[in-house]
């Protein structure tokens, strides 16, 4: 064991060298928080008092797609009856085939610019949503609501503060607020309140604290069409880490 | 003057009155957020994200439950900023100390459950006898400024809080074994009750046992614990709650020695296991039995059974008013030092001092050993009313505090055997103790104390700015009332300051502490805050002993002995922080610049009234310095936590120790000097791990070099300790839920260190080398534990 007799001899050493390396560390990693964006928490939604309607799609699905041309073929004529895949309604960069069919070598024919474009663009549908088609029908203010709603439940999950302190601390109480707010159009906080007390002034302070702390963008266009402030309702459901 | 007009009124009127009813029309609600605890760069559970407009610092259960169970307050949390703190062994069981910004713990107020905790006539603290850490949910420090709502007399320096968590809402029981180096034992039981009954009742009783050996000579630790507590929700509007400790502990002493006695002797040098003898009495002859030099093992003992009682009864008034009362009772027993005595047989003094014949050899000219040291024994009742109010954007916490203390300061002696038994190892048993002539108790000191403590306090948090601004105003009237009563004892015989007769001394301190916070939000991630409080600390109840002066013995009773005037007064300190807050969802981070400057510190010093050496309250010293922590997620699997403390204190005066003569100006040189044990780095790191059944944590603190006296003279080195956790989570199967593993490994690399006790006023070692006329005396070290291993088995069921 003359080995862990060498250790000890030099345990000092150790000790201090494997400290200077977690300091390097600790040091690496400011440098890594100095640039980190603030990223909002993705906490299923849940909603009760508004039920959005699904949102529509910003395009029309794209036709039945047909197989790729060949690419060292001319593309004369369109082949007819191939398998029908599910239609990509908004496909996420995940199905996107990690490597792309090379480009025809000819363009298509015009009077198959519909089919061709479809086929040049069925491994690349993202492109597709990139450029909606031009008649399609704005979406609803309903569901653009319902999307920024999402973005302040996040922005509010985010800014989320369990209440720290000594009363705090003692008391370690739990129990859910609901607070009110009124936003302006610009997203500028106009009002906040407390709806339903939690039975305890620290969680009813850290609720509010959450809602007026808080940063809230603009609201999209065509939402809340007509008025100028809205008010909005949270509940925050505060447990205590036991 | 325009024209009123009537319809325009009508109008803005109808508007006013159906503005609320379309708001309500079209109010969205955005859902339900679950506030469970705290984000990502808090996963270390050593970080908090604080709010509070004061440097403060907490320990959640995620770190705790990595640490050996048997861990006490001051190992918890001693990776935070500005804590500086030592374990007398890796165990936890025989102790530590604690010191922060420079104040000793004997200057930091620390609670359990709100109650306080600190000896009511010494302040001291004694970490080991509180809860068990699987039942603790928090500890939280505050490191400058005592927090106005805390029930303190005796903190200068801070407050400690340690909180136990409730009864689970689900029937449980948790068991856990620790198996470990030195004989190190632990057994762990909790049984939950869950909720029952429709007021939602719910209760939880555990039990421990832990023994250990000393790393170094002979003895242990043996520890039982009880914890207990029931909470009750009648109906929405009341709560209310209880809770029970118990500790009885059973220590044998580990020696501190002197920087010549670990040259001498090595650092693993300890009491003697060898039994003092009794000499054969001879009738007639004069015999001194003599004290062994390095004692015996089983006469360093400290023997020490406590409980603490707190309760909580909350009103709900309305939603914007709570009332509480939160009444405690805290009750200990004990001895502790070095229990080997030798006493002299027969007299002169008064009848106090005097003793029967002893060895039984039917004369009274003997010098005989016997078993006994102080004993204390205290009764401390309490209660804080508590108001909680909102009004606007004020929130005012509004309260008092009373106590009242009675310290009962004994120094019975019994007799033991030569095989190293004592007739009654606790001292509480007055049959066996040993007698005078008159036939009753010898006492070496014999004290009653009734400290009646009590604080005023109220503090307003506005909101402004829409809560981008905070202020907080507090203060408190706080005040302590010292009853002390000296029956004749044999303490002190001297003529400059003696016990053997009956006084009685009464005291008041008290103080306005006002406090002010500022808390500036720059962004939803980012704040500012200032802090500014005034704390005191009363003079502890021993600086009313040995004041009768003079006097003559006549018929075995003191006469014409004068009480003197005791000088000492109060210390007090302003404490400042400056501070800086981010809190994201990833990264957690606290940093503050702080200036303490604390006044009229009280240590052992001339006092020119009445030419003797006493307490007294000797200078200012100035402590500023910055702290720094930060918690960071790294990824799913790692979280790193790290703090850093710059200290710089100064001593502003000399300290006059002596009458000033020809050749000895009677003045020690401490202008200038720093603090003792204040070391002026200290940096700590914290990695934790977790992947699926598997977790870890490892973490290293390092001390900075710091002095061990007061004149600077001698001091201890720096150094790193390493400790390491790892463990898996075993899935359920039968009657066991999530069982797991988990090592310990503290002091990973051996690292030898060395300690004074984290003393404070006249504990401290003024110097160590002599210089001209000005002698030295060298102070103790506790040597740091060695490496120390153990296992734990931990399941619910």
């Amino acid at each position: 064991m003359m080995w862990v007799d060498r250790l000890n001899d030099h345990r000092h050493n150790v000790s201090s060298v494997v400290s200077l390396c977690m300091v390097a560390l600790i040091w690496l990693m400011t440098q890594s928080i100095l640039p980190m964006q603030r990223s909002l928490p993705d906490e299923p939604l849940e909603l009760s008092l508004l039920t959005p309607e699904p949102i529509r799609p910003l395009m029309q699905p794209p036709p039945p797609p047909v197989q790729p041309p060949k690419p060292v073929l001319t593309p004369s004529k369109p082949t007819p009856a191939l398998p029908v895949p599910p239609p990509v309604w908004a496909a996420p960069s995940a199905v996107v085939p990690a490597t792309l069919p090379p480009a025809p070598a000819t363009p298509s024919e015009p009077a198959k610019s519909e089919i061709t474009r479809s086929n040049q663009s069925a491994p690349a549908v993202p492109q597709a949503v990139v450029e909606p088609a031009k008649n399609v029908p704005p979406p609803s203010s309903a569901s653009i609501e319902a999307a920024y709603v999402s973005s302040v439940r996040a922005l509010l999950n985010a800014n989320k503060r369990y209440p720290t302190g000594r009363e705090s601390s003692l008391q370690r109480p739990a129990g859910k607020a609901m607070v009110w707010f009124v936003l302006n159009r610009n997203g500028t906080l106009h009002e906040a309140g407390i709806e339903d007390s939690s039975n305890s002034i620290l969680l009813d302070n850290a609720a509010l604290a959450t809602v007026r702390r808080t940063s809230y963008t603009p609201w999209p266009e065509g939402s809340w069409p007509g008025q100028s402030q809205h008010r909005f309702t949270v509940t925050l459901d505060f447990v205590p880490l036991n | 003057m325009k024209r009123f007009k009537p319809q325009r009124l009508a109008l803005l009127v109808s508007m006013a009155f159906s503005a609320p009813l379309l708001m309500a029309q079209t109010s969205t609600d955005v859902g339900r957020i679950n506030v469970e605890g705290q984000p990502g760069g808090t996963d270390s559970g050593l970080i908090t994200q604080e709010e509070t407009p004061k440097a403060r610092s907490s320990v959640t259960r995620q770190y705790m439950e990595k640490l050996n169970p048997t861990s006490n307050a001051f190992q918890i949390i001693d990776l935070l900023p500005g804590v500086n703190t030592f374990s007398q062994d890796a165990t936890g069981l025989f102790g530590g100390g604690i010191r922060m910004r420079g104040f000793a713990g004997d200057q930091l107020g620390m609670t359990i459950n709100g109650a306080p905790v600190n000896d009511s006539g010494s302040f001291s603290v004694y970490p080991q006898e509180y809860t068990d850490t699987e039942n603790l949910c928090e500890v939280f420090v505050t490191q400058g400024s005592t927090d106005s709502d805390a029930p303190h007399v005796g903190a200068s320096g801070g407050n400690i809080g340690m909180v136990t968590c409730s009864p689970k809402d689900s029937f449980g029981v948790r068991a856990s074994q620790s198996v470990g180096q030195l004989n190190y034992r632990r057994s762990f039981v909790r049984l939950d009750t869950g909720k029952v009954g429709p007021s939602d009742l719910k209760a939880f009783i555990s039990y421990s046992k832990a023994t250990a050996d000393k790393f170094k000579g002979a003895g242990g630790a043996d520890r039982n614990h009880v914890d207990m507590a029931v909470e009750v929700r009648p109906n929405a509007d009341v709560f209310l709650s209880a809770s029970v400790l118990y500790n009885n502990a059973m220590n044998n002493n580990i020696r501190s020695l002197t920087n010549p006695q670990i040259a001498q002797y090595g650092r693993n040098f300890d009491f003697s296991t060898v039994a003092p003898q009794h000499l054969t009495a001879v009738a007639g002859t004069a015999q001194t039995e003599t004290v062994p030099a390095d004692g015996f093992y089983k006469f360093n003992i400290n023997p020490f059974r406590n409980y603490l009682f707190t309760s909580k009864a909350e009103f709900k008034v309305n939603k914007d008013l709570t009332l509480s009362a939160e009444p405690y009772y805290w009750y200990g027993f004990g001895t502790g030092g070095g229990q080997i005595q030798q006493l002299t047989e027969g007299g002169t003094g008064t009848n106090v001092t005097r003793l029967k014949d002893l060895n039984g050899d039917g004369d009274t000219l003997d010098k005989v050993l016997a078993y006994g040291s102080s004993v204390t024994e205290t009764n401390r009742p309490g209660v804080t009313f508590k108001a909680n109010y909102r009004v606007d954007n004020h929130t005012i916490n509004a309260g008092y505090w009373y106590e009242r203390a009675n310290h009962r300061q004994t120094g019975p002696r019994v007799a033991f055997d030569n095989n190293g038994n004592s007739s009654n190892t606790w001292l509480d048993n007055p049959s066996a103790y040993l007698l005078r002539p008159d036939g009753l108790a010898y006492q070496a000191r014999d004290w009653k104390t009734i400290s009646t403590g009590s604080s005023l306090y109220a503090q307003d948090t506005i909101a402004l700015m829409n809560d981008k601004l905070m202020l907080q105003i507090g203060g408190r009237n706080s005040n302590i009332d010292r009853d002390f009563t000296n029956y004749a004892n044999a303490q002190s015989t001297s003529a400059t300051g003696r016990s053997d007769a009956d006084y009685n001394i009464k005291r008041s301190y008290g103080k306005f502490l006002p406090s002010a916070g500022v808390k500036f939000n720059l962004d939803t991630q980012k704040s500012v805050f200032f802090n500014v409080a005034e704390n005191f600390k009363a003079p502890g109840n021993f600086s009313f002993q040995n004041l009768l002066q003079g006097g003559t013995v006549v018929n075995g009773v003191l006469t014409g002995a004068t009480l003197r005037n005791p000088a000492v007064g109060i210390e007090t300190s302003t404490n400042m922080d400056l501070g800086y807050r981010m809190q994201t969802d990833t990264t957690t981070l606290s940093g503050s610049v702080f200036l303490v400057n604390y006044k009229n510190r009280i240590a052992s010093a001339f006092d020119p009234a009445t030419a003797l050496s006493v307490d007294y309250n000797v200078g200012d010293v100035t402590v500023k310095g910055i702290e720094l922590e930060a918690g960071q997620k790294l990824n799913k699997n790692f979280s790193l936590y790290g703090s850093m403390s710059y200290t710089e204190s100064m001593m502003k005066q000399d300290l006059k120790l002596r009458a000033s003569t020809a050749t000895d100006s009677g003045v020690e040189a401490t202008a200038g000097k720093s603090m003792p044990d204040t070391p002026k780095w200290m940096a700590a790191m914290a990695l934790s791990y977790k992947e699926g059944p598997w977790f870890g944590q490892l973490t290293a603190k390092y001390t900075g070099k710091a002095f061990s006296t007061l004149v600077n003279d001698q001091q201890m080195d720096s150094y790193t300790l390493l400790n390491l956790a790892a463990g898996y989570k075993f899935p359920s199967t039968g009657f066991f839920k999530t069982p797991e593993v988990r090592l310990n490994v503290d002091n990973l690399t051996n690292t030898d260190y060395q300690r004074i006790s984290s003393p404070s006023g006249s504990q401290f070692t003024v110097r160590a080398l002599p210089l001209g006329t000005l002698a030295g005396s060298n102070p103790s070290y506790y040597i740091g534990a060695p490496r120390f291993v153990s296992v734990t088995l931990r399941s619910d069921f």
